[in-house]
């Protein structure tokens, strides 16, 4: 690597004292002077994670069904029990304390975690207590505001509350406060017409009922495989509902089944005493935020994976405002921020040779790269497949994803249990033949003529660019001398969604959106959301490509017709060996059937940035959403 | 003078009108959409979303009745509120960043006249020396360097070679007054490179006109000394240019400043007029830029009356 390296990596791996720097600088800016003022006269007029859980981990290869809760359970309490043990091994005075600097681009939008989630997901982390958290990569649930879980039968889910647990105000969190923490989210959904907040999390449930004071009963309408998975989002916070009585704002009635209509509420400010979580929030404003230890909170007994019995190691957040992506490296790489999270593969050299400077390397799949496909025009399946030969994938690799590329599926490969089509299986779609593609396409019928295939894309990351100039490129080469001409169009973010998602007529005006780099990898450990929400017909299938069952195009809602009963058959399958047939299944129809979209070659390892101070931070689950509740993440001194 | 102040004041709101209408018109006519911005990240989120977003804000209305809104309520001191959640108050917003960006402003043309009067001075008094020859050849550098790339620079290298950067946590001047000020000086110092430049070039320029004019040259046949020649005679008659520059400068740091609190991490108008740009969210972008389009009208009306105070000659 060394002998590839240009004048300016060496001359940024040199030591350069400030002493050598001045005198560099004074000499250079002499010398510049010296021949620009003798460029010319003209002046005078110028004015111008722990080993420990491994064996745990292993044993949860299923996802949470009914019998996977329980093994859970006991794998949980076994996980606990070595992490506790590894923990007391090298628990010493020195690992708690100190305050954790982090960051953030820009202001939240409001606090309350069942309206919007931009930017105060530090704040609901450390103030306030989930059900659980999950590590999609270990498949492990380990548990904070919950002891347990059973799945009684295949429309019952029973929790059980972790006794002793208090509101920051002294309110005792019961099964009252988490039947309504649970519940209110569809109301604020329904009333809002829309929040972050995952529908498809509890569009399957009936109610939820507190049974018992620690007892919280799940009552679905249907059996959900995904279901535990969910409950780990921290939207299911535990949010004193006396809280929002004396503080909420109105945000609108829901009507429930019943006909009964109440009015909903929100929190956005999140007074003292909605939270019952390890820290209490000390400031917020437009440099940042601040969160500091509160002194009373609940033993964590037994303490799970990323949990410590007597509450987290670190004593506060720091989060800075960052809007700029230069300021914020710089901050890290001068020390003033521990955490940086993804680093762009290519500048992963800058980080070398920084003693403070800890870059990570996690291998899988490196996230969403989609050329979506609209079906006004592409109705005919050969049209699709078409643009699917003409793309140069091995090129592709090379061009982009220089430090190592892998095919991409229609669910990630972050989630073994339900990814089993191997690079191998998924050569046989992702082959560039030109011939192949000029045939299909001249053969293809269009409703609507396509000369020119407009690529649509949204302006911000430069790689994203160079992946539509790629594309457009690999088109116009293959069907170029069949008259097929290809542009690329970029807009800001906003003008980018408007188009992207507008239904007023048939057909959109553009003919590829291109979006996602591929160069980070993350889930949430549900296959919908990785990445099946973009084919399904009932979501961005219909939103953004014209792929949806009312189609006036009739292979269009034929396909439509049979992806959703396929969707709906795996989600309901609790048992995981048989759900992973049955997305295995889905994942061939949709690449037979070059339907919706197709996922362009990603990154095979991804890279992010921690201070060397930061320990046992759950790299690999940090872009799942968790890691952020780690509580047994600690400072070295 | 005072009928003349008396006129311009009365000019500033109409002034200000016409810089409203034509800024609401552009943000109106632009593609995209505010209830995108807002709520657009809702994956599945319900078309009635937006149409009730809408509604909300009264964005379904016609554009005169939206833009008659928003004025009677500026009017009032009112600028709304802003269309991206949490949705604050535009004025709460602005009062409570507006005093870093006139801090930033202020030091900028602070170190921009100190120095780019000072190299001036000496360039034009050692005329066609070595020091003239540098100062020159630096002042074509700060004015050919970018300030966003120049400030780049400023942020990145000494994280990478010293571990320190100058963009670090914002603490406000009534909390830690020292501090306070090693935070601004950056961005200030960022912004004040060009216009130093520029303005040593034109005072220089100034300078060399007025040196050889003929009462310097009785000036000095009456044996007056070096320093009184210089500073009595040559500067303050070089001035009125240099005033006029300074005073449209003015306008630059301005531009620079939404560029400089974004790089330096300035809780300031800048910043906020650069989110309320890619938010969409046009009450932010016009109470933004109507406080600096009023904080600049009123500069230019001072410098102005400045004149008046230089040179005695000059009567409105």
């Amino acid at each position: 690597m060394r002998d590839n390296e240009n004048y300016w990596q060496r001359l940024r791996r040199r030591p350069v004292s400030r002493r050598s720097f001045l005198v560099g600088s004074g000499v250079a800016a002499a010398g510049s002077a010296a021949i620009l003022a003798g460029c010319g006269d003209d002046d005078d007029d110028d004015a111008a994670a722990p080993a420990a859980t491994q064996a745990a981990a292993e044993e949860q290869a299923a996802a949470a069904t009914e019998a996977a809760a329980e093994e859970q359970a006991a794998a949980a309490t076994e996980a606990a029990a070595a992490t506790q043990a590894a923990a007391q091994e090298d628990t010493g005075p020195d690992k708690r304390g100190g305050t954790l600097l982090n960051w953030k681009t820009e202001e939240d939008a409001g606090l309350d975690p069942g309206v919007f989630h931009l930017s105060n997901r530090e704040i609901h982390n450390g103030t306030m207590t989930q059900p659980y958290t999950y590590q999609a990569t270990k498949n492990l649930f380990s548990m904070d505001g919950m002891v347990g879980f059973e799945q009684v039968d295949p429309t019952t889910f029973v929790w059980s509350i972790r006794p002793g647990m208090k509101f920051h105000n002294g309110d005792v969190v019961d099964s009252e406060a988490v039947a309504f923490s649970f519940g209110r989210l569809e109301k604020l959904y329904r009333a809002l017409d829309g929040t972050h907040t995952t529908r498809t999390g509890y569009a399957f449930v009936d109610s939820f009922e507190a049974t018992d004071e620690l007892t919280v009963a799940e009552h679905w309408a249907r059996p959900n495989a995904d279901a535990p998975v969910y409950r780990a989002a921290h939207y299911y916070s535990f949010l004193n509902p006396r809280m929002v009585d004396e503080f909420g704002k109105f945000e609108g009635s829901y009507e429930g089944p019943d006909g009964v209509v109440e009015d909903v509420y929100s929190v956005q400010e999140l007074p003292h005493g909605s939270g019952s979580g390890p820290y209490t929030m000390t400031k917020r404003d437009s440099t940042g935020t601040r969160i500091e230890r509160w002194p009373d909170y609940h033993k964590h007994t037994p303490a799970d994976d990323g949990f410590v019995e007597d509450g987290p190691y670190i004593d506060a957040w720091e989060t800075r405002i960052i809007p700029d992506a230069v300021a914020a490296k710089a901050a890290f790489l001068a020390g003033d921020l521990d955490i940086f999270t993804t680093v762009d593969p290519l500048e992963v050299p800058e980080f070398e040779g920084q003693d403070h400077v800890n870059v990570v390397e996690i291998t899988g799949d490196g996230g969403l790269c989609m050329q979506g496909m609209d079906g006004g025009k592409f109705h005919d399946k050969r049209s699709r497949q078409a643009l699917q030969k003409s793309l140069d994938y091995e090129g592709f690799i090379a061009a982009i994803r220089p430090l190592g590329g892998q095919y991409a599926a229609p669910i990630t490969d972050l989630l073994p249990a339900y990814q089993k089509l191997s690079q191998q299986d998924l050569q046989e779609w992702y082959r560039f033949d030109p011939a192949e593609a000029q045939a299909l396409w001249q053969a293809a019928d269009f409703v609507v003529p396509v000369e020119n295939i407009k690529i649509f894309q949204s302006t911000g990351a430069p790689l994203q660019h160079e992946i539509s100039d790629f594309l457009a490129q690999s088109i116009a080469t293959a069907l170029g001398p069949i008259g097929v001409t290809t542009e690329v169009e970029a807009v800001d973010g906003n003008s980018w969604a408007a188009r992207a998602v507008d239904r007023s007529t048939d057909v959109k005006d553009w003919e590829i959106l291109s979006y996602g780099t591929g160069d980070r990898s993350g889930t949430d450990g549900i296959p919908n959301n990785s990445f099946l929400i973009n084919y399904d017909p009932r979501a961005y299938g219909f939103n953004a490509f014209n792929h949806y069952l009312e189609s006036p195009r009739p292979e269009i809602a034929e396909g439509s017709a049979t992806i959703i009963e396929m969707l709906n058959a795996q989600e309901a399958e609790t048992d995981p060996e048989a759900r992973g047939v049955l997305l295995t299944e889905l994942q061939r129809w949709i690449l037979d059937n070059h339907w919706c979209n197709w996922r362009l070659p990603v990154s095979s390892v991804s890279y992010f940035g921690f201070s060397s101070r930061l320990q046992d931070q759950g790299a690999a689950d940090w872009l799942n959403g968790y890691s952020l509740r780690r509580e047994s993440m600690w400072l070295q001194s | 003078m005072t009928r003349y102040i008396v006129r311009r004041l009365i000019a500033v709101p109409f002034m200000l009108l016409g810089i409203s209408f034509v800024l609401f018109m552009l943000l109106y006519i632009r593609p995209g959409s505010a209830a995108f911005a807002a709520i657009g990240s809702v994956g599945d989120a319900d078309p009635r979303a937006f149409e009730k977003f809408e509604e909300r804000f009264g964005l379904n209305r016609p554009w005169w009745e939206q833009y008659g809104d928003w004025l009677w309520g500026a009017l009032q001191g009112d600028l709304g509120e802003r269309l991206t959640p949490p949705h604050d108050d535009v004025m709460g917003d602005i009062i409570e960043v507006l005093p870093n960006t006139l801090e930033i402003g202020l030091l900028t043309i602070f170190i921009s006249a100190v120095i780019g009067i000072s190299v001036g001075v000496v360039s034009a008094v050692r005329r066609n020396s070595i020091l003239d020859y540098a100062f020159r050849g630096i002042t074509i550098m700060g004015i050919s360097i970018p300030n966003f790339w120049f400030a780049i620079l400023v942020i990145y290298l000494p994280a990478l070679w010293w571990g320190w950067t100058p963009a670090r946590q914002w603490v406000v001047f009534t909390d830690d007054p020292i501090y306070n000020l090693s935070l601004a000086v950056w961005p200030a110092v960022t912004l004040a490179l060009a216009s130093a430049a520029g303005m040593a070039r034109f005072v220089r320029t100034s300078m060399l006109e007025v040196l050889f004019s003929d009462y310097v040259r009785t000036a000095r046949a009456k044996g007056l000394r070096d320093r009184s020649v210089i500073w009595g005679h040559v500067f303050r008659n070089s001035l009125i240019p240099v005033i006029t520059l300074v005073g449209l400068q003015l306008g630059a740091v301005l531009g620079g400043v939404v560029i400089a609190e974004q790089l330096f991490t300035v809780p300031g108008l800048g910043r906020l007029s650069l989110e309320g740009v890619t938010d969409q969210d046009y009450p932010v972008v016009l109470g933004t830029i109507m406080v600096f389009s009023f904080v600049f009208v009123l500069v230019t009306l001072l410098v102005d009356i400045l004149y008046t105070v230089i040179d005695p000659r000059i009567r409105y």
